[in-house]
This record gives structure tokens, sequence and C-alpha cells, in this order.
């Protein structure tokens, strides 16, 4: 008795990840089809893979405003400097709540902590505003800046649970040995602090290649990320799934990989502390 | 090494004064251990010695100078945490060999240095290992030779066998000991475990609440102790205790509040009728048919080497502890007598000894 | 000290929360001409504006029905997701990465995959919801404000019930086994157990499941405007979208702003619930 509802189990786990990954399954496909039969009604499943798809997306062979190839080039800029900036900024912060007593600390954490609530449908319109006015739009610090503190909160509690993690101990018998505040850091907090840093990385990076609304408000084509170029792909000429798809693929591969391989640590940030 | 002195030593947290005028003397190369229940301000006082929490009031004197301001890594001090605190993502050499690679001493000299530590240890399979690949002995042992390496003035010990299981425990004490025998560097050594104190220290420095009891060799604090709280603390199975009064005539008499009658040799310096406690330490009591009172067996706990017996004696539960074997059963009687000189007076209303 | 090492994340916190808001303080109460000089004050004229349209308290509605149901939904299969992954059988580590999957999509991607899925004519959904002989007519998904609000549910379902499910499994395997052990002796059936030793034990990873999505869902935008684009009509819109619209398709900023605020207030105090929630149930907040 006990194998066969082991086996119901299974299969009812299996199909429902099978539904799950229909979606996704559905863009791999597409995209190795050759265009002429991907919005074929009934599908055709019999047919030779092609990366031609792939091919026209990165090489700008498509209808689409924009070289794609160039729309994700400013994606991955804007990620990489907003997560930097946001790690510059962040990890003293966190060092800060996580060991330092200072006045209107309490605070000041919950504070940051509840900034998240802040949509960025509202912020837009001001920033917009003021990014016309200073002629800043379609440039990529006008999303750097706001993607950097969009992850802020997060990045911030999760680095300070990681530090708070390391035993005060280790810090104390450093001291002793003759380390410096500097020596402290370096040695010490920021190797242990790495699995930390990894998974506030990789959250802060999430944020901002998946990031649409400022985007679309604040760039044109300079800075035009990939998130808005996909969009672009479904207009008033009717949809290419061919593109769509390969540019869906590339657009979401990295992040796909990277959520996939770090999701225990990605958990662990945002549940530490958890338990009373 | 050095001495260590402190004088008039106060801790504050806020409005409460944890640690309340201590002063003391460590001479060069003493082992001296720091004893007293939780709370008492035992590891406070070792924090401040290194330089961990900041001292309110009085001084810390380590060899020739005044510590108060000096940062821990100027104190020329080595410290032995509770919980290792061995530096998790370096190796045994490394974590060994951190402070002096800090101070960017001669590569060859560091090398030197850690092989001697490990050697004394026993580590040397274990240099390339990590933390958590070694256990709680071995990982202590690496604390141990963290604080070797650097030659230090003090070493600092805070509760470290604290972690380790019963048999552990007692290989490390000894260890620990020889160690010091071996390298005569000045220890202070925090434990809550009055045995390990006893069998390690030069001098017992036994704390309660923020305030020195009582400092002295371990024999002189288990035959002289200076009040209750120390008697009863130094020591296992603990002294005995009876309460009640002294009558001061001709023959000098101690007697128990159930009426029984014990003949004071030496006698104090009492009023008749002064409350008292009369302390005795279960190796004291003997079997005396003769002029021992009848005590009723409760339970007895055989432990080969000698014989625990819990028995109802002068009206309340006392623990006697013989060399020879007692074949009497729970519930039979015996009698019990206290030897003669083995009796610690203490005035019940101070504590204090009285003889 | 810790000023100065807080001083770099607070001056850029402030800068896209407290700026911005004064900016919407300013325009709340003028009409704002972006393009000539015709602005002037209007007093409470873009609140009365704002606060009178039927079509804004409609979409206020929407939005609380859209975070309600989406993650009331996310709760309980997440939930079951994360019961099922934590039995203990050859290929869990294999099935929770795969399961993960969906949160690794952009939101854009997927509201843009199930837009064409669920195109009417060309759409494989309706096409196989046909040939399976489920339905005799392609369903309107887009046209029909029930399949919309399904639709809009269901993206958002897919998109964030693994990240509930991953929060609670992490709760579900770092959970000690004696207490179960002990259930177990004292007669326990699975039901029991459930209900009286693991949910309770569950409760703070519920909790920052629970806030973490909520305020997120509060701040969609991009998979609904992509999806259905707000519609049919303004059946899907989320005060979001109407943002969007009033204050970058209308150019009416004024009216944007207002709405701005009263939507910041509303979502202070919904937050400092939240925040009480999670002090009570986790120790996050604590120092």
């Amino acid at each position: 008795m006990r194998t066969l509802s082991t086996l119901l189990f299974r299969i009812a786990l299996w199909g429902s990840l099978l539904l799950i990954l229909a979606p996704v399954g559905w863009v791999m496909l597409t995209s190795i089809k050759p265009t002429q039969i991907s919005q074929a009604l009934p599908p055709v499943w019999n047919f030779t893979p092609t990366l031609q798809n792939y091919f026209d997306v990165l090489g700008g062979n498509t209808y689409t405003s924009q070289h794609f190839g160039t729309l994700l080039l400013h994606s991955i800029v804007v990620t990489v400097a907003s997560t930097a900036l946001g790690l510059l900024v962040g990890i003293p912060a966190a060092y800060a709540l996580a060991r330092i007593k200072f006045p209107g600390k309490k605070g000041t954490a919950t504070w940051i902590l509840s900034t998240i609530m802040f949509p960025p449908a509202v912020s837009v319109v001001p920033i917009f505003i003021v990014a016309s006015k200073l002629h800043l739009t379609d440039t990529f610090p006008v999303l750097i800046v706001p993607y950097a503190v969009f992850g802020l909160p997060l990045v911030i509690w999760m680095l300070r649970s990681y530090i708070k993690q390391i035993p005060f101990e280790i810090e104390e018998a450093a001291m002793v040995d003759g380390a410096s505040q500097m020596d402290l850091l370096r040695y010490i907090v920021f190797p242990l602090l790495m699995p930390g840093i990894v998974a506030a990385s990789l959250l802060s990076a999430m944020l901002a290649w998946n990031e649409f609304l400022f985007a679309l408000t604040l760039t044109r084509s300079a800075a035009k990320t990939a998130s808005v170029g996909i969009s672009e792909f479904t207009n008033m000429y009717g949809t290419q799934w061919g593109s769509l798809t390969a540019a869906a693929t590339v657009t979401v591969a990295p992040i796909l990989v990277a959520t996939m391989i770090l999701r225990r640590r990605l958990v662990e940030g945002l549940t530490f502390g958890a338990v009373k | 090494m050095a001495k260590v002195e402190f004088r008039n030593l106060q801790k504050a947290y806020g409005d409460v004064l944890v640690i309340q005028g201590v002063s003391l003397d460590i001479a060069d190369g003493e082992f001296v251990t720091l004893v007293g229940p939780s709370g008492c301000g035992k590891s406070t006082l070792l924090r401040m010695l290194a330089g961990l929490e900041p001292i309110t009031g009085g001084t810390i004197q380590i060899g020739d100078r005044i510590v108060n301001e000096v940062a821990p890594k100027e104190r020329d001090i080595a410290m032995v945490f509770q919980n290792y605190a061995l530096y998790p993502h370096m190796n045994v050499r490394d974590n060994m060999s951190f402070a002096l690679r800090l101070k960017r001493a001669d590569k060859a000299d560091i090398d030197k240095r850690v092989q001697r530590a490990a050697e004394i240890l026993g580590l040397e399979p274990l240099l390339d290992r990590l933390p958590r690949q070694l256990s709680g002995g071995q990982r202590q042992r690496v604390a141990m030779g963290r604080a070797i390496v650097r030659d230090p003035q003090v070493f600092l010990f805070d509760e470290p066998l604290s972690n380790l299981d019963a048999k552990l425990r007692v290989q490390m004490r000894a260890e620990i000991k020889e160690l010091h025998q071996r390298l005569t560097t000045t220890t202070v050594y925090v434990t809550h475990d009055q045995i390990e104190a006893m069998t390690m220290a030069d001098k017992i420095v036994v704390m309660r609440s923020g305030v020195v009891e009582q400092v002295g060799p371990p024999l002189e604090l288990y035959d002289k102790p200076a009040n209750l709280f120390v008697a009863g603390f130094i020591g296992s199975p603990a002294m005995n205790f009876l309460k009640g009064k002294i009558e001061a005539n001709a023959t000098a008499t101690f007697v128990t509040e159930s009426g029984v009658r014990v003949p004071l040799h030496d006698a104090p310096v009492a009023s008749d009728g002064m409350l008292a406690v009369l302390g005795i330490r279960p190796e004291h009591f003997v079997l005396d048919a003769a002029r021992g009172a009848p005590a009723e067996i409760i339970v007895v706990e055989p432990t080969g080497a000698e014989t625990q017996v819990n028995a109802r004696f002068a009206g309340q539960q006392v623990t006697a502890v013989f060399r020879e074997r007692i074949d009497s059963k729970p519930g039979s009687m015996i009698p019990l007598a206290l030897a003669p000189h083995m009796a610690h007076l203490f005035n019940a209303e101070t504590g204090k000894a009285m003889n | 000290m810790g000023w100065g090492l807080m001083s770099p994340a607070m001056i850029l916190l402030l800068l896209m929360t407290v700026v911005p808001t004064l900016y919407l303080f300013y325009y709340a109460f003028r009409h704002e001409d972006l393009l000539g000089p015709n602005s002037y004050w209007v007093g409470f004229g873009n609140f009365t504006r704002v606060l009178s349209d039927p079509n804004i308290w409609s979409d206020s509605l929407s939005t609380l029905q859209f975070v309600v149901l989406a993650v009331a939904v996310e709760l309980l299969l997440g939930l079951l997701l994360a019961l099922m992954l934590s039995r203990k059988i050859a290929e869990t580590n294999l099935l929770t990465a795969l399961f993960i999957l969906p949160l690794g999509v952009a939101p854009v991607v997927s509201a843009l995959v199930f837009r064409v899925l669920l195109d009417p004519a060309y759409g494989w959904v309706d096409y196989y919801l046909q040939t399976w002989g489920l339905i005799d007519q392609p369903i309107d998904w887009f046209g029909q404000p029930v399949f919309a609000w399904i639709a809009v549910i269901a993206l958002d379902v897919w998109q964030w019930t693994p990240f509930v499910a991953l929060i609670l499994l992490a709760g579900l395997q770092g959970m000690p086994g004696e207490p179960k052990e002990a259930a177990l002796l004292d007669g326990a059936n699975s039901l029991q157990m459930f209900w009286h030793i693991i949910l309770p034990f569950l409760k703070p990873f519920i909790a920052i499941a629970l806030v973490f999505r909520i305020i997120e869902a509060f701040k969609t935008f991009g998979s609904v405007f992509v999806l259905t684009g707000g519609g049919p009509g303004t059946s899907t819109s989320l005060i979001n979208l109407d943002l969007y619209r009033i204050a970058l398709q209308n150019f009416d900023v004024g009216a944007a702003a207002a709405l701005g605020i009263c939507f910041l207030i509303v979502l202070s105090v919904i937050m400092s619930r939240l925040l009480s929630i999670l002090g009570r149930n986790t120790d996050i907040l604590e120092d």
C-alpha cells in the first residue's frame, strides 16, 4: 500500500510540474521552430530545429525598432552597475545595523524595511518630471540609481541577518589577536559574508534585470533595456512568435539559471531570524 | 610574562553595578582561577582584563603599565574563548598564525612558532583542516594553539571546557595544567566548575555578585573557608550545614535545632545563645557507636572508591562520604558523629567564619 | 560612527522616497502644465476630482481584490507544494530546482507568454481546450472581465507560488524532528500532526511569505500592463496602472499626484499592520 500511495504521489508531483513548466517549455520549443510554422494550429511537432530565431534577434533582424542585442547590453550595464552600487552602500549600512549601537537605530532599521512598500508607479511620476527637467532621461544613471534603491531595503536586511550570524566572539578573538577595524572587515567579516553578498547580489540583479515600469517611462532608445524591448515584439503588426520566444529565452536564461542554483541562499537571506 | 593587578575595579551597566570594587594581585607566572556562580562577574572581569569591556572605575595593570585605555591588541594577551571562536574560513595553520600574519612577522619565524605549538598540542596532522572538520576537543586545542603561538604576557581562559563532555574535560584539565607548568605564562582562568578550579589553580578567587569572597590557594579555601558561601561552594559533595546555637559555658557546645549536642573543641569567641551554623564536610563524618547520634539512611550511593550516604541527621538531610563499604539498607539507622576538630562554625547572621 | 556608515544608503533611500513625496505634495495641489506656462494652484481640486471618480474607486476595489485573491491562492498552493516537496523521495532536490523556474522568469516575459498562449485565435490554450472537448468555443480571455481576471490571477499565481513554496519549504526542512516523533507516539494522525505541530512551527515563515507577497502584489504593474493593459475596459485596472495612465498618457500630473498621495497613505497604514505581523511572529525585527 505504501508504494502505491508513493507512486500516486509521484505522479501528482511530476504531473503538476509538467503543467507548471508548460509555458516555459512552449517558449523554448517555439524559439527553435522555423518562423513559418511557429504559429501554426494545430501545432507542428515534427520539424527540424533551427537557431534562426536567435540569429534574427541578436543580429537585429526583426521588426522591432531596435537591435535586441543592444538592449541586452543596456540591461547588463544597468544591472551590474545598480547591483554594485547597492552593495557599495548597503554593506556598510548592514554592518552598522548589525553591530554598532547608535541612537535611533531601531526606528531607522524599521523605516528602511518599510520603504519597499513605496510603489514605483507612484515615484516614477516625480522622477520622470525631474529627470526631464535635468535632461537625464534615456541615460544609464537615471535607471541605475533607482534600481539600486529598489533592492536596497532587502539587500540591507539580508546582509544584516548574515552579519548577525557571524558569532561576535570571532570578531573579538580577532581583536585580541591584534586586528584593527580595517583588518576585521577585510580578513574576517568580508570573507564570512561572501555567501550573503552572493545572495543579495542575485536578488538585486533580479530586480534590476526584470524591472519594467521605470525602464518604460524613463528611457527611449539610448538606455532602453531588454524588458521593454521584449514587450515590443507584440505590436500592431501582430506577434513574431519566433523572435519573441528567442528573445525571451535569451533574456530569461541567466537569471533563471542563477535562481535555480542559488535558491537556497535566496530564501536563507529572507528567512533569517524567522523562528522565535 | 607579567604580573597583573586589579585595583578597586568597578563595572556598571547603566545603573547596575556588576563589579563592585575588586582588588586582586596576580603574581608573574601564577595560574589564577576565577570561580563563582552564574552572574557573579567573573567573565566580565576577564573581559575587562582583555579589553573587550570598558572599565567604569578602578585600574588594571599588566606588567608595569596601566592598561585601562589600551586596546586589546596592544595588551599582549591571548584569550581562549568558551566557544573557541576559531575563524571558520581559515584552516588550523592559518588560525594559529593569524595574529603573527597581521603583524607582518617574518614568515620563517611564523612557521617555526606554529610548528612548535602544534607539536606541544598534538595538532600536526590537523594543520590543513578547517574548524568544521574538527571535533570539540580538537577545536579546543587549536584555540589554545592560537594563544600559545602569540607568546603573550598573560593567557586568558573563558570557561574553555564547558562545551566538552565529562571525560574529555578531565583529560583537558590535566593537559592545560601541564601546559602551564611547561610555559609558565601568567594565566587567568574563568570557570563555574569548582573542581576545575581546585585541580588547576595556584590561587583561587571566589566571586559572588560582583564581589570577591575569598582569595587563596585551593587547599586553604578548602580547609579554611572565610564564610558560608565559600564553604558551600568549594568541595563536592558540598559541605553540610546544621543550624543551631552556641552554648558558651564551660565546655563550649553547639546545639542543633533538633537538640543534638556537639561539643566544640576550639571555643569560639561568641556570646551564649548566639545563632550559628555548623559546617561539616561529608568526609568528616565518622561511624561511632559510642559518641554518634542515630541517623536514618535515605539513599546509599556506592561509587566504588567510596560510599556516599544521604541520611537524616539532627533533623535534616546530610551527605556523608565513607572510604569503607556500607552494608546498611535505606531505612536503617547508623550512628553518625563528627570527626574532632573538623567542624566549621559560621555566624548565622553575617555568614563569616568564627574559628 | 554608526551614522557615518549608514549615510550613503540613507541618502539614496531618502532621495527615492521623501524627495518624490515632496514633489507629489507640490503637484497635488496644482494644475501643472508641463509643456507650457499655465500652471496654477487648485487647492484640493485634484483630490476631489480623483476621489469622486467612480472608476478610481472600482479600481481600488480591483487592486484589493487582486492582492487578496492572488496572495490567498499563492499561500494555499505554496503550502501544498512545500509539503509535497518536503517528503523524502529521491528526486526532491531536482524537483525543487525545477519548480522554482517560474520565479526566475521576468514578470514581463511571463505576461507576454501568457498573452500569446491565451490568444483566442492563435493561442495553444484555447486550441487544446477545444481539441480535448472541454469547451465548444474559444474563450475570449481578454474580452470578458471574468476571464481576464482569471488570467491575471493565474499569471500571478504561476509566477509567485514557487516563492511562497520556497520559503515554507525552508521552514519545513528546518523543523526539528522531536516534536513530530513525540506526537506520533502520542497517537496523532497526519491531519492532527499538520494542524497542531507543523502549522504552528511554520507561522513565522507564513508571516514572512505573506508580508513580502502582499507588499509586492500591491506594487504589481508590468505583468498586468502587458497581459491585459487594464482591460477589457477598466475591469482589471489596478491603481498602479491608473497612475501610469493619468500621469504619462493623460499628462494630468496633478490628479496623478493626488491619487499617488492617497495610495501612499493607504499603503502606509497597511505597511504598519504588516510590520506588526512580522514583529509578532518572527524575530526578524529584533536587534
